[in-house]
């Protein structure tokens, strides 16, 4: 977080949101809404899934990374991402097609069948 | 919006801001004026100002420990906020530090943090933390697989050991125990007995190496807790783990307790370098050392090799005190360090000639009669006849008929059965009956009576005046043996005289180390003066040279000279690593604990049996061979390394990322490797080559205590638990070993191999903890609770020591007890074999072993009748052979004039400079350097923007280079340079340029003006992360050319190479004798040969000599020059305004 967004998020709903006359709730975008917490790396281990929205979301632990997926058969797949502090959430607005895992390695997204050694083969 | 381009906009909106109705919109409408009559009714509010007021507020706190390999430790404050930890600072409770006795430390120590310390919140939090359990996919593969080997060689199929390039799987935790379990177990069956040792001989391991294994697989085991000393119970469980492998190797073999034999320790102190090897040749200990605030009571400070003002940072305040105290300080140092600009005097010299600058020291001092007689005459064995027929000591029993050997009381000959008293209890040396011959009396001259005298080793210090000899030190004669033989006698003192003054005069010693002769004069007549007020504080930079033994031997014999080893005021001390594990000497009941007799009772005392050998790391380090030259093996045989197939490490990466040849251990040693399993909390370099990879808590997360201790500060430190949440899945380390123990429980059928971890598994490590402080003269009294609880409140406890500053050799000083010596009294003459053959049984100067212009390794003497090493001829190589492998062992001599004119033989292929690689301030090893907000001071190529997308980082390595060297070969400030050493074996044996692997390994980097280096000397500093394929990849495929691994988030901080490309291992034949006597680890007995961390290869990483070959323009994108030497603000660019700064104009004073 850069110096500027770190004010910022300090100041939100103190002296700068009042001056607004912004609302906390108003500033919700339907993205942010869209996007919730699912607990942190250790609550996933590796081969188990677990399931969030009354079972509507699926997030599997494979060993490649974490995948989140509709419940409903061939639904879509949806991004993680992890903050600094390691909690993980889903973004239900941003679809993720389904070889594309969570890295615990990167933090991001990776490929399921990418590899170095496969992607030097492809070459 | 920048500053710029908001300030720019309303420039250009300013105009027509009055009319624009949707200005009230934007946020320029709070420009518009405002009227207030009176401000103090209508102040705006001032919540706001909450915001800032706030910012260092805090929810709660909790102290942990910070203790990477830096000699500190430091007990820190994290100040947590909405459950995240904000910031750190220090605990402030150093100065309510109590012993046992309630003597209280004193508020000086406060506050005790650096840098490093106060970034560690980046790395709680870092994207390169090891987030989980991870298996490398093809090693998973060839585990899946059940283990396949070729049935001839037994070696797996390389297409399993795609290592640097390979995916990585995450795991549960219980499956990484499992895999790590079955592996080891299988590692061992398959090299145990004939079978094991058939596949060795296919694999091409040398003869004695096999040998060593015993026939025991379990011995390609290896395990190294990374300076083990930094945590008593989770980083020397490694060890203690190896020990626990007996039982699995009385299971594979069918073997009884008495044959059973654990996995293999892997050296620490001594891998790193950070030994001074030449101090138990001398003294006998491991280390001579004191703490560093002991300086404040010297009046002369000399501190050689050792950047403590950069690298002793909670501990510099004490050189500066001891200064306002009136201590006069010297730094002897390579260039113009930080250290040296606080000094009264800095002696630059060049690198590597510390012996023989030591040397000329000592050469005036005796020349001139400055040394102190009484010190040299009894506490030294300068006044000892040496045979010149066989260079051994002369003895009463050939000389005086009739003489009979006393009974010693210096040291206590066991009878054979008898055992020694607990650690804890041992006050008097001790030895095996074995070894008494080791003690035999030594003869002197009485220059009053003119008669011999016979001395034994109880003669030592104040004791030897009770014979009431006046001793001839300059003494020589022909006499007469018992058997009737004529021989020639000279003192130890008489050899060395003769030796100094033929070459070691300070005009000669001025002409090898650049040091004028005057200034050595001067030094050394200040040294004289400076009578037990004298200290010489070295540090590792001159352990790192192929000679470092001799620059030991060297400045001890200044130090014993001048009355100046064992006083507060007055002594010598090496400072690198946190090695002096003996101050907790009770920690065999935990590490050596007999697992084939577990003590199983809380408050039980437990049985201590060591089953595992340990070896130096060194050969593994060398492709995994021993010192063979010619037709001579020179590794002795207690050193003798086992065949590595296994290597378990924790708190480490020295044994991959940061070692020494790097890129040879990746290409040519690995190879040979079935598993590399490393334990730690963020992705290293050597986790980029591992199969298994085990996530362990931060310091921060620790929920497990620990204790350690540290050589240079009297604070016995506890780890304690914390609050903080686990921020990723990991685990401590000494539950991760003990996971892997309880799975191998169940592979072998072993629940001792269970128990052995019991209250691990019990969630009560403080049991280990009691037990240990419960054993350690040094702690015993204290409970666990108590230290934790006080170390959760930011407070240490000081250690029971008799002295604080703790002071080595102060009983010695003061003839309470003997030096762990043969002789009792510090030795400067080493009449074994090994020494004697390598033409090092005196203290003598040998130049450099590649780090030099002129012939490696030449030992500088002109003839001398005790000087009679073994030649290359006799060795069976050629003479002229000076090739990298034959020069460790090359005994050739030359006299100083020579040795000027000779040359280093790669000088004819345009190699010019000596290259050396220190370590720096904002790195412990490699711990905290590639911590973003800590990284950018590494020298003048941090940019947190990385504009120059070349940039591997926000900050790269680099070489300092004299600018008018770099002018002369075309090279500006900032330009980026390959490095090249000798092509004979570097970057690594057979390479071959245009592969993959050459171009990884080649080191690419910046090169930076540094007038503070003489012409000739090149350095790069040690710690920042080298290149690894994952890294070239990303750096290569990146848009933003960050080098970074796609992979694992592994971060270089090179785009190609690393320093370690220039360097290589080298093996020393005088560190790998099996007579040289010396002070075990723990307690007071004495043994020969090899120990780990005390006689062993300490390597040489600043040996290199090497060509420097412009790459890349310096300017961004490769374009001209680099743009702070095209403004002028870089040495010899420097624009009138930067010529005015460094004239001191801005300054203005009155007058």
């Amino acid at each position: 977080m850069d110096r500027r967004a770190f004010l910022l998020g300090g100041l939100k709903g103190s002296a700068t949101g009042r001056t607004s006359g912004e609302t906390e709730a108003s500033r919700q975008s339907g993205a942010e809404a869209s996007v919730f917490k699912i607990g942190r790396l250790a609550d996933f281990p590796t081969g188990e899934t677990r399931r969030f929205g009354s079972g509507s979301i699926l997030v599997e632990s494979l060993p490649e990374g974490l995948r989140a997926r509709s419940g409903e058969p061939g639904g879509s797949c949806y991004e993680i991402t992890a903050n600094p502090i390691g909690e993980l959430s889903v973004n239900l607005s941003r679809t993720w097609d389904e070889n594309t895992v969570f890295s615990i390695m990167i933090g991001g997204p990776t490929r399921l069948e990418q590899s170095m050694e496969e992607n030097d083969e492809r070459r | 919006m920048s500053r710029r381009s908001f300030v720019k906009g309303l420039g250009i909106l300013g105009g027509s801001l009055a009319a624009a109705k949707w200005a009230q919109a934007t946020p320029l409408r709070y420009f518009k004026p405002t009227a207030i009559e009176n401000p103090l009714a209508g102040y705006p509010d001032r919540d706001w100002e909450k915001t800032y007021r706030n910012i260092f507020a805090h929810d709660s706190s909790f102290v942990f420990l910070c203790a990477p390999n830096d000699t500190h430790n430091c007990l820190l404050k994290a100040f947590v906020k909405n459950g995240v930890v904000q910031r750190i600072g220090p605990s402030y409770g150093y100065g309510k530090a109590t012993d046992l006795y309630g003597n209280t430390s004193s508020h000086r120590w406060d506050p005790r943090i650096c840098q490093k310390g106060l970034a560690l919140v980046r790395r709680f939090y870092g994207d390169r933390r090891v987030k989980a359990p991870m298996i490398r996919r093809g090693f998973k593969e060839w585990a899946d697989a059940g283990y396949p080997r070729d049935a001839k060689t037994g070696k797996p199929d390389a297409k399993y050991f795609r290592r640097g390039k390979d995916k990585w799987l995450r795991l549960q935790w219980n499956q990484a125990y499992e895999y790590a379990a079955k592996t080891m177990h299988n590692i061992a069956e398959n090299y145990s007995g004939h079978k094991g040792e058939g596949f060795l001989k296919e694999q091409g391991y040398d003869p004695a190496m096999i040998h060593a294994l015993e026939g025991a697989g379990v011995q390609t085991l290896k395990f190294r807790g990374g300076m083990a000393f930094l945590g008593a119970t989770r980083i020397f469980g490694l060890y203690r783990f190896a020990n626990m492998l007996s039982l699995m190797d009385a299971k594979i073999r069918g073997v009884g307790p008495d044959k059973a034999i654990g996995g293999r320790g892997w050296d620490s102190y001594s891998w790193h370098t950070d030994l001074p090897p030449g101090h138990p040749m001398v003294t006998g200990q491991q280390t001579n050392d004191f703490e560093l605030f002991a300086v404040e009571h010297s009046k002369l400070l000399i501190v050689w090799g050792m950047n403590w003002i950069t690298t002793k940072m909670p501990d510099s305040h004490w050189l500066t005190e001891a200064r306002l105290k009136g201590t006069k300080t010297v730094a002897i140092t390579v260039e113009y360090s930080a250290t040296a600009s606080k000094a009264d005097d800095v002696v630059v010299i060049r690198p590597g000639t510390d012996p023989a600058f030591a040397l000329g020291l000592a050469q005036h001092i005796m020349a001139n009669n400055l040394y102190d007689k009484d010190f040299v005459e009894n506490k030294t064995d300068f006044p000892f006849l040496v045979r010149l027929d066989t260079l051994q000591p002369l003895r009463p029993e050939e000389f005086f008929a009739g003489y009979k050997e006393p009974e010693l009381t210096s040291v206590k000959i066991m009878k054979a059965g008898e055992k020694p008293l607990p650690g804890a209890e041992q006050s008097d040396q001790f030895v095996p009956g074995s070894m008494k011959d080791d003690f035999k009396p030594f003869v002197v001259f009485d220059r009053k009576t003119r008669k011999y005298v016979p001395v034994t080793r109880d003669d030592y210090g104040d004791h030897a005046k009770k014979l009431n000899v006046a001793v001839e030190l300059k003494h020589q004669a022909d006499i007469t043996l018992l058997d009737g033989s004529k021989v020639k006698v000279r003192t130890v003192f008489s050899l060395s005289k003769e030796y100094l003054d033929a070459n070691m005069t300070p005009a000669q010693v001025s002409l090898i180390t650049g040091c004028s002769a005057s200034g050595i004069i001067g030094l050394a007549k200040e040294i004289a003066k400076n009578k037990e007020k004298t200290i010489f504080a070295c540090g590792m930079g001159t352990n790192q040279f192929f000679n470092a033994d001799l620059k030991d031997r060297a400045i001890l014999m200044v130090a014993a000279l001048t009355r100046n080893i064992g006083f507060a005021g007055g002594n010598v001390g090496s400072y690198s690593g946190n090695y002096k594990s003996s101050l907790i000497g009770g920690e065999p009941v935990y590490a050596a604990e007999d697992p084939f007799n577990l003590q199983l009772e809380k408050g039980g005392k437990p049985k201590i049996k060591k089953y595992s050998h340990y070896e130096s790391l060194h050969y593994f380090n060398y492709g995994e061979r021993p010192l063979r030259v010619g037709d001579k093996m020179f590794t002795g045989e207690g050193h003798m390394p086992a065949p590595t197939k296994s290597m378990w490490l924790n708190n480490s990466n020295s044994v991959i990322g940061n070692i020494k040849w790097h890129f040879d251990v990746v290409n040519n040693t690995l190879p040979k490797l079935e598993f590399i399993a490393y334990s730690d909390w963020w992705w290293t370099g050597s986790c980029e080559y591992a199969d298994l990879v085990f996530a362990c808590d931060s310091w921060a997360e620790f929920k497990h205590p620990d204790m350690c201790g540290s050589g240079s500060n009297p604070f016995v430190q506890i780890f304690p638990r914390t609050p903080m949440a686990r921020v990723f899945d990991t685990r401590g380390d000494i539950e991760i070993i003990a996971g892997v123990s309880n799975a191998l429980a169940k592979v072998t059928g072993e629940k001792r191999m269970s128990d052995m971890w019991k209250f691990v598994n019990d969630n009560n490590t403080a049991e280990y903890l009691q037990r240990i402080i419960d054993a350690s003269a040094t702690l015993k009294g204290n409970t666990i609770a108590d230290l934790e609880e006080k170390a959760k409140q930011g407070i240490p406890a000081l250690m029971n020591n008799r002295t604080y500053p703790r002071i080595s050799s102060y009983e010695q000083a003061k003839s309470e007890k003997p030096w762990h010596t043969k002789s009792g009294r510090l030795e400067f003459y080493r009449p074994e074999v090994e020494f004697i053959e390598g033409g090092e049984n005196m203290v003598i100067y040998r130049e450099p072993v590649d780090s030099t212009p002129h012939e490696p390794n030449v030992i500088v003497a002109a003839k001398h009748e005790a000087i009679r090493f073994k030649t290359p001829a006799e060795y069976g190589f050629d003479e002229k052979d000076v090739s990298s492998e034959t020069r460790q062992v090359r005994n050739v001599a030359m006299t100083t004039g020579e040795l000027m004119k000779s040359s280093h033989p790669l000088r004819l292929k345009n190699y010019t400079h000596i290259y050396h690689t220190p370590k720096y301030r904002h790195g412990a090893h490699s711990t905290p350097v590639d911590t973003d907000i800590n990284a950018i001071w590494f020298g003048p190529f941090g940019d947190v923007y990385r504009h120059d997308k070349r940039m591997p980082s926000v900050v790269e390595g680099y070489v300092d280079i004299n600018p008018l060297d770099a002018k002369a070969m075309g090279i500006e400030d900032g330009d980026y340079v390959y490095i090249d050493a000798d092509p004979e074996d570097r970057p690594f044996r057979g390479f071959k340029p245009g592969s993959e692997e050459y171009k990884v390994a080649r080191v690419m980097l910046r090169a930076r003006y540094y007038p503070g280096t003489p012409r000739g000397v090149t350095r790069t500093w040690h710690n920042m992360y080298g290149a690894t394929f994952g890294s070239v990849k990303a750096h290569e495929s990146r848009p933003d050319g960050l080098a970074k691994s796609g992979e694992t988030n592994y971060q270089s901080m090179y785009r190609y190479g690393s320093h370690q490309s220039a360097t290589r291992a080298w093996l020393r034949p005088t560190q790998m004798t099996e007579t040289l006597l010396h002070k075990t680890m723990y307690g007071q007995g004495l043994e020969k040969g090899f120990a780990a961390d005390i006689h062993c290869p300490t390597g040489a990483p600043r040996e290199s000599f090497v060509k420097i070959t412009k790459a890349e323009d310096g300017g961004m994108n490769s374009q001209g020059m680099w743009r702070p030497a095209a403004l002028g603000f870089r040495p010899t660019y420097e624009n009138q305004a930067m010529k005015e700064y460094l004239k001191g104009r801005y300054m203005k004073g009155k007058g």
